[in-house]
C-alpha cells in the first residue's frame, strides 16, 4: 500500500482520473459501436488501443495500471475469457512503455504501428488462452480488427499524448 | 551518478500489487463463474457502463438521424406524410383490436371460463452489441420504465425470435442472440411439419447470418422458402415463434447422409434498436 501510496504520489491525480474517465468511456463506446461504422461486424477495440497508447506515451507502470483497469473493463462488459482479455491487455500495456523512448514515441505515426502489434499480441495471447473453433476464419476476423485499430488509433493516441503533456510525471517537472 | 528517486525504487512493489489485484479479480470471477453470475466488481463495473453505453446508443442514432435526415432533405416531407398516414391506420386498427379483446374476455366471463394466462411483454432498448464472430453473440438491452428482467426470458423483435436473457440485473439484461454458435432450439418446419433443432451459424461458414437447421427425421420433405418456427418439444422458447425462412437444403441424397438446411432469420440482428421481452405468464 505505501508503495502505491508513494506512486501515486509521482504523478497527478489529475493524469489518473483523466486516463480512467477515457478508458470507462472507451469501454462503453466499443460495445455500443454501431452497426453501420463496424467492418464485417467487427468493431474497434478502443480500450486496447487506448491501453497501448498509454503505454508508450508515460511508461510501463502507466500501461501496465491502463491494462489492468481497461482489461477488467472489456472483461466485465465483453463476451470473451476474461483471464485472456485481463492478461492481454496488461501485457500489451506493459510491453508498449517498456518500448517509450526506443522508437519514434512523439510521432503520430507510431500509433498505428502500436496499435497493429498490440491487436497481433492480445489476439495471439488469446489464442493461446480461447482458442477458435475455426483458425482461418478467426485470422481473417484478426486482420479487420487491424484495420479498425490502425484507423481509430491516432486519435487515442493525440488524446494520451496530450494528457501525458498535460500532467507529467513529477520526476520531470 | 545521480540516484533514482525513491518512488522508482518502488516500483516493481506497485507492479506486484497490481498483479495482486488482477489475479484477485480473476479469482472472484472464476467464483461468482460457479454460481451463474457476474462477480461483485463485474456488477459494479456493469452498474456503470450500461447507463454509459445507453448514452452513448442514443447519441450515435441521432447522429444517424441527422445524417440520413441531411442526406434525404427533399423527401422528408412526402416521407412524413406518409409516415403519419401509416401512423394513423395502425391506431386504427390498435384500437379495434382492443375492442375485440375486450369482447372476447366479456364472453370469456359470461360464459364461467378462466381468462387465459397470456403472456407479459415488456418493451426494451438495445444499448450494445459484441463484436466478431468468435466471441458470444449477444446484446445488452434496457428494459423501458425500469421493468425487472430475468433470466430465461424470451426477446422477440415484431413476434420474431431474437434470443434469450442469460444475465440479467435490475432492468438491464444480456441476450443470447440466436447468431451465437452456442444456441440452439427446438424447431418445426411448415408447412411441411417437419421437426428438427435450429443451431447458430457455423463460424467456418462464408455467410455469418445464416443458422443451422439439423437432427431433421429422415424421411423430412423439406423445401426452400418454407418457415421454420420454435417447436413445442424444446423448453427453451414457447412454441410457435417465426424464426426465419429455409434458403437451401444440403444433403438428404441417401439414406446415409443426413439433411440439414440454412435458415435465413427474420430478424436483422445488426439493426436492432427496441425489443419486446415475454415472459410467461405466473
Amino acid at each position: 500500500m505505501r508503495a502505491l501510496l508513494l506512486s501515486w504520489e509521482a504523478t497527478s491525480l489529475q493524469f489518473v482520473a483523466a486516463h480512467v474517465v477515457a478508458l470507462v468511456a472507451a469501454a462503453a463506446v466499443e460495445r455500443a459501436w454501431p452497426q453501420a461504422l463496424r467492418i464485417g461486424n467487427v468493431a474497434p477495440d478502443l480500450v486496447l488501443v487506448l491501453v497501448a497508447c498509454i503505454g508508450i506515451t508515460r511508461g510501463r507502470l502507466a500501461g501496465y495500471a491502463a491494462g489492468l483497469l481497461g482489461g477488467f473493463l472489456l472483461a466485465a462488459s465483453g463476451e470473451g475469457s476474461f483471464a485472456a482479455v485481463l492478461v492481454a491487455l496488461m501485457v500489451v500495456g506493459l510491453l508498449a512503455g517498456l518500448v517509450r523512448g526506443r522508437v519514434f514515441a512523439d510521432h503520430v505515426l507510431v500509433a498505428p504501428v502500436i496499435a497493429l502489434l498490440a491487436t497481433l499480441l492480445a489476439s495471439l495471447i488469446e489464442l493461446i488462452v480461447s482458442p477458435p473453433s475455426e483458425f482461418v476464419p478467426w485470422l481473417a476476423e484478426v486482420a479487420r480488427l487491424m484495420l479498425c485499430n490502425a484507423i481509430i488509433s491516432p486519435l487515442s493516441y493525440l488524446y494520451a499524448r496530450a494528457v501525458s503533456r498535460r500532467w507529467p510525471p513529477r520526476a520531470e517537472t | 551518478m545521480r540516484r533514482k528517486p525513491f518512488y522508482y525504487q518502488a516500483e516493481w512493489r506497485v507492479f506486484a500489487a497490481l498483479s495482486v489485484v488482477a489475479a484477485g479479480l480473476m479469482v472472484s470471477h472464476q467464483r461468482a463463474r460457479v454460481t451463474g453470475s457476474p462477480s461483485r466488481p463485474e456488477r459494479a463495473a456493469r452498474v456503470v457502463l450500461v447507463p454509459l453505453q445507453e448514452s452513448v446508443t442514443v447519441v450515435w442514432k441521432q447522429i444517424a438521424y441527422a445524417a440520413g435526415g441531411l442526406a434525404r432533405g427533399r423527401h422528408l416531407a412526402r416521407e412524413n406524410e406518409e409516415l403519419r398516414q401509416a401512423n394513423a391506420e395502425l391506431e386504427t386498427k390498435l384500437y379495434q383490436r382492443q375492442f375485440e379483446h375486450l369482447d372476447y374476455l366479456d364472453l370469456t366471463k359470461a360464459f364461467g371460463f378462466e381468462p387465459p394466462a397470456t403472456p407479459s411483454e415488456i418493451r426494451a432498448r438495445v444499448v450494445g452489441r459484441s463484436g466478431g464472430r468468435f466471441v458470444r453473440q449477444t446484446i445488452d438491452i434496457v428494459s423501458l420504465g425500469d421493468r425487472e428482467l430475468r433470466k430465461g426470458d424470451v426477446v422477440l423483435w415484431a413476434g420474431r425470435l431474437v434470443g434469450r436473457v442469460y444475465s440479467a440485473q435490475g432492468s438491464r439484461a444480456r441476450v443470447t442472440l440466436l447468431l451465437d454458435p452456442d444456441s440452439g432450439a427446438a424447431a418445426e418446419v411448415k408447412p411441411s411439419n417437419a421437426k428438427g433443432a435450429i443451431l447458430g451459424p457455423d463460424p467456418a461458414s462464408p455467410d455469418p447470418d445464416l443458422l443451422r437447421l439439423v437432427r431433421l427425421e429422415r424421411d423430412a420433405d423439406i423445401a426452400t422458402g418454407e418457415k421454420v418456427y420454435t417447436s413445442s418439444i424444446g423448453e427453451t422458447y414457447p412454441p410457435g415463434i417465426l424464426i426465419g425462412v429455409i434458403q437451401e437444403v444440403i444433403g438428404g441424397a441417401g439414406p446415409a447422409e443426413p439433411k440439414t438446411a440454412l435458415v435465413k432469420p427474420y430478424v436483422d440482428f445488426g439493426d436492432l434498436n427496441y425489443v419486446t421481452v415475454m415472459r410467461a405468464a405466473e
